[in-house]
């Protein structure tokens, strides 16, 4: 894949998943923690629930196929041996506060004058300009200014954000993308350059339906509708309960629409069902004028269908009969997914200090040259700083002795 | 700003609809790559049919999602089924470095469109099929939108308090904004790739894939606990306060999150230290966590005497992450952030008229975007035949009217 590139890291949870993204590229990332390692390795869940750093399953997937180095970049040594470090690296990604690496001496313009081919990817909760520039941010937070969470749950309900972490794997993946189109630039430019990325701003980009096109062409502003959507002036509803658990399917019209209702409305005869919606015409059927009470009457007979079966009985259905249900899946169900498996997707991550194998989502995506797979576990504190310090850098055991007395690494 | 795009040079021809392969293509448009959009005006594809239309009226060159999903873009309209067509779309295969797709699964292959018959054409071609499942395999089926790439790659599960039914975010398609920014990497991967090898590829990439990333820690909880993570809403087992909270107002709620000791010290000292703030049950996270319930109703009675851009303010001046929870309209008319990083930029299209663009939330310092609108159905057609195609006018006039152009 990308071939013999190096990435500094110095990020916290909220730009974790950038340099994962790049390391599964091919990148060979390096993790930069303080001495101690990441306050991000005290969040669970924990292998075997035993609360510990270097066992931190949270800590593990987002950091999988980085590198690890010790350093504290706010002491002197620290910053010279950052400064070592920019000279052989491609790129750095960093999450901290406006400001802060300029008042180190580490900002982009400092760095740029020893090695004018860096890409600096910056992330931050709202930008480096603007009158939020210094707030913070949280996943939760940014997902709410972004309007998502305003359409998210049940009607009546709290306002609820999307998957866990969701703006920071977002925001990663935003910030990986941007990182290589700068570096498709500097392949026959010669130039790095800045970039300046935010959860916020890829919040926002998120809610493309109602940003701005909903407020500014519909005037209005979505609600929480739960299960249901709201289109052509009913409600139709989107998510279904089944027997053990939940399945997605929506009513169309058109072609599409046509050919699966008929499907749909042969099996509902199969089950006694269809009493109610056997004289429609699919081919005519149309949502134009169409009233609530016969949207219902419709849904009605295929919510009393998917209750009867399973998720996995609604799936195999599906694909038998040309319909487009699937499944709410679960972590379980996305394990037990036969897709995924036919893709080769899962992968098996060697964890020697746990005494065993790891299974992990694998590719992100298949190439006939490229390999796109997690490489390796992610580092154990400081598991690196042989590698780096010694073998790259030239120091000596003493001197690496006295960094660590110093709290330097 | 004279300097050259990142993708100055690179052609890309794409047969797309919907979100998920124009969103793809976007980027290299608006980032200095020539892209071409296959159309016609007898198939057109969803993102031509969609309302909202200018004045309400339907029209091809009236929809404006379309100028969403596709601004920057060349478009050609081409009879991809007809044996002229078909020569056509091979001569610009050989023009192009990335030819990108998002049909149903299998049908580009049965029309003889497939990898090995572009690699006949040109040996180095880079082929991007982005689909929800991948192109191949014993779920592709009939296909799926939004809601089933949602439900399939595990988001869904999430999108609720644990004592509510899943809900879905109105018609965001969230798989339709991720797929993209993987398959374009990919993409750029594939491009680098051919700098270096001489070599082209073929990129198949499903939207579950780097999905199930996001949902990387609770994949391993269960891979390695045996355990099933459920959904916790807008609460996080690592912080309390944290959710949303009513404010003043009908439906106006703002966010807050407290994950630190400092962090619940300077959110007391905002609230003046009530005397509740003093109680056992609230000192550590551990105990906030065990009486979270209780801890929300008393900060919901804080919060409802103000609004929330109040409580924000309050919050954020102490160094407490709080925020709105915004809907479209605090966003696009009130947001000051929003405002002063140009985040809506002001776009201009022939028909549509005057509208308003989110740019990429990511800024370049040297090669920022240029973002152009949406093009007219065939806008391209005759500089793709005459210019790109060799065409003498003649010979574009007839393949208009033997409908090759169309």
């Amino acid at each position: 894949m990308l071939n013999g590139l190096r990435a500094l890291d110095l990020t916290t949870e909220m730009g974790f998943f950038c340099g994962k993204v790049l390391a599964q590229f091919g990148v060979d990332v390096i993790k930069i923690e303080k001495p101690g390692g990441d306050t991000a390795r005290r969040f669970g869940p924990f292998w075997h629930d035993e609360d510990d750093p270097e066992k931190s399953l949270y800590w593990f997937a987002y950091n999988e196929s980085k590198r690890g180095i010790t350093l504290d970049i706010e002491t002197g040594e620290g910053q010279d041996i950052l400064k070592k470090l920019i000279l052989k690296s491609d790129f750095m990604i960093e999450s901290f506060p406006v400001g802060y690496l300029d008042k180190l001496g580490l900002g982009y313009r400092e760095l740029s004058k020893i090695n004018p081919r860096l890409i600096m990817t910056a992330i931050t909760p709202y930008g480096q300009t603007g009158p939020f520039k210094d707030y913070k941010a949280t996943d939760l937070i940014a997902m709410a200014g972004g309007g998502i969470m305003s359409l998210t749950g049940r009607p009546g309900g709290l306002p609820c954000r999307l998957s866990p972490d969701h703006a920071y794997c977002l925001t990663g993946a935003n910030a990986a993308l941007a990182t290589m189109i700068a570096y498709y630039y500097r392949t026959w430019s010669g130039e790095g350059q800045y970039i300046d990325t935010s959860l916020f701003e890829c919040a926002v980009r998120e809610n493309y339906n109602e940003v701005p096109v909903s407020w500014k062409f519909g005037r209005r502003n979505s609600g929480r509708n739960g299960t249901l959507m709201f289109r052509y002036n009913v409600f139709t509803r989107t998510i279904w309960p089944c027997k053990d658990g939940h399945v997605t399917w929506t009513l169309f019209a058109g072609t599409i629409g046509a050919s699966e209702n008929k499907n749909l409305t042969q099996w509902l005869e199969e089950e006694g069902l269809h009493e109610e919606i056997k004289d429609i015409d699919w081919d005519k059927f149309g949502f134009d004028g169409i009233t609530q009470e016969k949207i219902d009457g419709i849904e009605r007979p295929i919510f009393e269908l998917f209750k009867r079966h399973t998720k996995k009985e609604l799936e195999e259905e599906s694909l038998r009969r040309g319909l487009r249900i699937s499944a709410i899946n679960d972590v379980k169900d996305l394990y037990e997914n036969r897709q995924l498996y036919f893709r080769k997707y899962w992968k098996t991550i060697e964890h020697p200090e746990l005494s065993e194998q790891i299974i992990y989502p694998g590719q992100l995506f298949i190439s006939s040259e490229m390999n796109a797979e997690p490489r390796h576990r992610g580092p154990l504190i400081g598991e690196h700083n042989d590698q780096i310090y010694k073998d790259e850098l030239g120091f000596n055991d003493s001197t690496l002795a006295d960094l660590k007395n110093k709290g330097v690494i | 700003m004279d300097k050259k795009l990142p993708f100055h040079g690179v052609k890309v021809l794409e047969w797309t609809q919907a979100i998920n392969g124009p969103w793809t293509g976007m980027y290299f448009a608006n980032f200095g790559a020539e892209v071409i959009k296959i159309e016609s005006t007898k198939f057109p594809e969803m993102g031509r049919t969609s309302s909202p239309y200018k004045d309400n009226i339907p029209g091809f060159d009236r929809s404006i999602t379309f100028n969403i999903f596709n601004a920057g873009k060349k478009s050609f309209t081409l009879n991809l089924r007809e044996d002229r067509g078909r020569e056509i779309f091979f001569k610009l295969v050989k023009w192009s470095d990335i030819v990108l797709q998002n049909q149903r699964p299998g049908l580009m292959k049965k029309m003889s469109y497939g990898y090995e018959d572009l690699k006949k054409i040109k040996e180095d071609i880079i082929l991007i099929e982005v689909s929800i499942m991948g192109q191949e395999g014993p779920m592709v089926g009939v296909g799926g939108w939004g809601s089933n790439s949602m439900a399939q790659s595990g988001q869904f599960y999430y999108y609720r308090f644990p004592e509510d039914e899943p809900s879905s975010p109105g018609f965001t398609a969230v798989p339709d904004v991720i797929g993209p920014i993987f398959a374009a990497m990919a993409g750029i991967a594939a491009l680098d790739y051919k700098r270096r090898t001489g070599k082209g590829q073929h990129l198949d990439i499903s939207q579950m894939e780097p999905l199930v990333h996001f949902l990387g820690p609770a994949i391993l909880d269960y891979t390695v606990n045996g355990r099933v993570q459920p959904p916790v809403g807008s609460r996080d087992p690592h912080a309390a306060p944290h959710n949303a909270f009513r404010c003043k107002g009908d439906n106006k709620y703002c966010v807050i999150a407290v994950f630190t000791d400092e962090e619940w010290r300077c959110f007391c000292d905002v609230l003046g230290h009530p005397d509740w703030t003093n109680s056992a049950k609230f000192s550590t996270l551990e105990a906030r966590k065990q009486h979270e319930t209780e801890l929300e109703e008393w900060v919901n009675k804080w919060t409802e005497q103000f609004s929330p851009q109040e409580v924000m303010t309050m919050l954020q001046k102490a160094g407490v992450p709080a925020g709105i929870v915004q809907n479209a309209q605090d966003i696009v008319d009130f947001d000051p952030q929003v405002k002063a990083r140009n985040l809506l930029i002001k776009m201009h299209h022939p028909v549509v008229g005057d509208y308003l663009h989110t740019r990429w939330p990511f800024i370049l310092s040297k090669t920022p975007a240029d973002i152009q609108t949406g093009p007219l159905i065939g806008e391209h057609n005759e500089y793709v035949c005459t210019e790109i195609l060799g065409m003498t006018e003649e010979e574009f006039v007839e393949s208009i009217i033997h409908e090759i152009i169309t």
